[in-house]
């Protein structure tokens, strides 16, 4: 499973490169310690940086949920502006072959930031259990949280099996037949 | 987790850091070595200062305090040790030693992540640029898609077609073409293939062909299909071009029947369309409805033993045929088909919906308007339909209510122009008949040259035109702006056959309103 996790972020790199500098970043932001902060490296935190767990209500949920956030952010215009005028407004090669490539770049590299939205299990349980378990967040807080929080503990597993790339890879196919 | 790992920092720094959590790794571990030895060596102490204890119970006692001693050393590795290093203690609340943390905590982020984090924000607001620059023709494909996917053919070829509008639209508002707004040929394709199944594989060529030239399989790869068949088409017409000309020329029919079944076996020839042009001269001949289904029904077989759907070619006018015999079950059978391929085909539901009023079936009828309204709603021939089922059940005023709301917004629609002149000539009305039948030709002539729409030349329309043509001349034009072209009109259609009804009407046996408000409702 694990190579399966790490095919995911070599197919997907510049999402899981810039996935693990938003991590560092926010690690920064929040005075916690980072280990690693090599973002593309062959083990089950590729993609990521291993760093000290948040102790706090909102930083935790911010280490869970601000990198992905950033990358779906930044993600999702550039998915859009690729996708579709390759699916919609069918630009081809034969159009412009200079647009096509941009569009195509656009396209993947809109792919592999959101394909990057999810953080480690570890952060996502750490988030359960400082936050709803724990309590160190106040009621107003954890009913907004909760559903994000909901969502980042089922895409970390998602992504920890490498099911985001796979739908996504299942999702373009569809699109261009 | 392996030391030389911790990278961002500076390497002397990290040399001399290293150095410091070496030094004080060694002293933790010295200092822990020195507990085992100091508890070994009091045990000694108490074997020869005690010897009443036996010696067995003192080595008991020795292995036991050794034993327990190594446990100690054993737990900390796993619990205490910092889990970078491996080495120190960790700190209090900390997975890591205070040295490892110190070094944690100077972590730069690199250079080049800085780089690639600012650059995905600008490329990000970019691409948004782009993509809402690109949003509003890109709705309208995507309408385009969603009217596909539900099999409205014609409905989708309109949005696809409208696609480049949008983009000459967001071009003006910028005062600029911008190159990142663009219809691509994927969108001219996606509008050829919408076309072919809402009209013919040959319309379809006819119009791609027109736009790309005749290499437009080499652009758009994916109407090759219907250009082959187009070619496929008009090489069989060529080959029995002889034949189908001499009968043109009075040949006699056992003549004509004889040279085209001659061509069976030639190379080059598709006996489908043998067989449509056998069932077409069988048809000029005049030959009986059962002789001519045969040849469809050949036609057929041979075309579902190719594995292709040739639909398009004859069912329209096979169902047309029976409808007017009367078979009203037979002509089901081949229309359902047509109904079922494309939502959007107004002669299918057309004849579906008269059939149904002509077996008495009303409730059917406004069943197949609803269905019809439903997936064409705001398109002329919605309500073309529905002005023709108010005309066909007797409900002359609602017809042309109906009509006239559906001209406020379709004012270039042909059919709603014939309807309206139908329902004119039901009234006796023959001059306004003809305007609105010459309007009818004209719409459809526009759309004809225009947007290489010919679907507007039916026979309904040759037999309506005719029809207001000829009674307008029996009886005189009262004001007309258009009368001076009634002679011309007269002499093009000099030739013309017209229908069974048109001829029952022009010679007195039916009035026009029996025609069109009984039996087959129309006038072809």
């Amino acid at each position: 499973m694990t190579a399966l996790y790490i095919a995911s972020k070599i197919l997907t790199f510049p999402g899981a490169y810039l996935r693990g500098f938003w991590e560092q970043l926010t690690c920064k932001i929040l005075g916690l310690p980072v280990e690693v902060p090599g973002y593309l490296r062959i083990d089950e935190a590729c993609g990521h940086v291993e760093h000290g767990l948040a102790q706090k209500g909102f930083a935790a949920y911010l280490m869970a949920t601000g990198p992905g956030f950033m990358n779906f952010v930044t993600g999702f215009p550039i998915f859009l502006a690729g996708f579709i005028n390759l699916v919609f407004l069918g630009i081809r090669p034969s159009d412009s072959i200079g647009f096509f490539i941009l569009y195509v770049l656009l396209t993947y590299v809109g792919i592999s930031l959101l394909c990057n939205i999810f953080p480690l299990v570890e952060d996502a349980m750490n988030l359960y259990d400082v936050a709803f378990a724990q309590k160190k967040m106040n009621i107003i807080g954890r009913i907004f949280a909760f559903i994000p929080s909901i969502i980042a503990y089922a895409g970390a597993y998602l992504e920890k099996y490498a099911v985001t790339v796979i739908l996504w890879i299942v999702f373009i196919v569809l699109s261009f037949i | 987790m392996d030391k030389e790992l911790i990278n961002g920092i500076p390497e002397e720094e990290e040399n001399a850091e290293a150095e410091v959590s070496e030094q004080a790794t060694a002293d933790a571990v010295q200092a822990e070595s020195q507990e085992p030895q100091e508890e070994n060596e009091a045990s000694e102490d108490a074997d020869s200062e005690s010897t009443e204890i036996s010696e067995e119970k003192a080595d008991e006692k020795s292995g036991d305090e050794i034993s327990e001693a190594s446990e100690e050393e054993q737990e900390p590795d796993e619990d205490i040790l910092c889990i970078v290093c491996g080495e120190n203690r960790k700190g209090e609340d900390s997975d890591y030693c205070p040295d490892c943390e110190a070094v944690m905590y100077k972590s730069k982020i690199p250079f080049l992540a800085w780089i690639s984090g600012i650059a995905v924000i600008c490329v990000s607001i970019f691409a948004f640029v782009i993509a809402m620059l690109a949003s509003a023709p890109a709705l309208q494909a995507a309408r385009g898609e969603t009217y596909a996917s539900q099999k409205r053919w014609y409905s989708a070829y309109l949005e696809y077609s409208q696609v480049s509008s949008v983009v000459d639209e967001i071009s003006s508002i910028l005062g600029a073409e911008s190159p990142f707004v663009a219809a691509g040929k994927g969108i001219d394709e996606k509008a050829i293939i919408c076309y072919a199944k809402s009209r013919s594989p040959l319309d379809a060529a006819y119009l791609a062909m027109m736009l790309y030239g005749e290499n437009v399989a080499d652009v758009l790869p994916g109407v090759k299909e219907y250009v082959d068949i187009y070619d496929e088409f008009y090489n069989n017409y060529t080959l029995m071009g002889e034949p189908l000309d001499a009968m043109l020329a009075g040949a006699t029919a056992d003549e004509t029947f004889n040279a085209l079944n001659a061509l069976k076996g030639t190379e080059g020839v598709n006996e489908v369309y043998l067989n449509y042009f056998l069932f077409n001269a069988a048809d000029y001949y005049q030959l009986s409805v059962d002789e001519r289904l045969a040849y469809i029904k050949a036609a057929d077989e041979i075309a579902k033993a190719q594995g292709r759907d040739f639909s398009w070619l004859y069912n329209l006018e096979i169902a047309d045929i029976l409808c007017h015999e009367g078979r009203y079950d037979d002509a089901l059978e081949f229309i359902n088909v047509l109904a079922e391929n494309d939502k959007t085909n107004y002669r299918a539901y057309d004849l579906k919906m008269r059939i149904a009023i002509a077996k008495g079936d009303t409730d059917g009828a406004s069943k197949i308007l609803a269905e019809f309204k439903t997936n064409n709603e705001g398109f002329d021939s919605a309500y073309a339909l529905e002005a023709a089922y108010h005309r066909c059940t007797g409900d002359l005023e609602k017809s042309k209510l109906v009509i006239e709301e559906g001209l406020v917004e379709n004012d270039s629609s042909s059919e709603l122009h014939r309807q309206l002149a139908l329902l004119h000539l039901i009234n006796g009305k023959y001059s306004d008949a003809y305007e609105e039948a010459f309007t009818a030709d004209s719409n459809a002539s526009y759309m004809a040259n225009y947007y290489m729409d010919s679907s507007g030349f039916t026979p309904q329309l040759d037999n309506t035109i005719y029809l207001c043509v000829n009674l307008c001349k029996k009886h005189g034009l009262t004001s007309s702006a258009n009368a001076v072209y009634l002679d011309q009109i007269i002499d093009y259609y000099k030739d013309f056959v017209p229908s069974k009804q048109v001829s029952e009407v022009l010679d007195g046996k039916k009035t026009a309103k029996e025609v069109l408000t009984e039996g087959v409702c129309d006038l072809a």
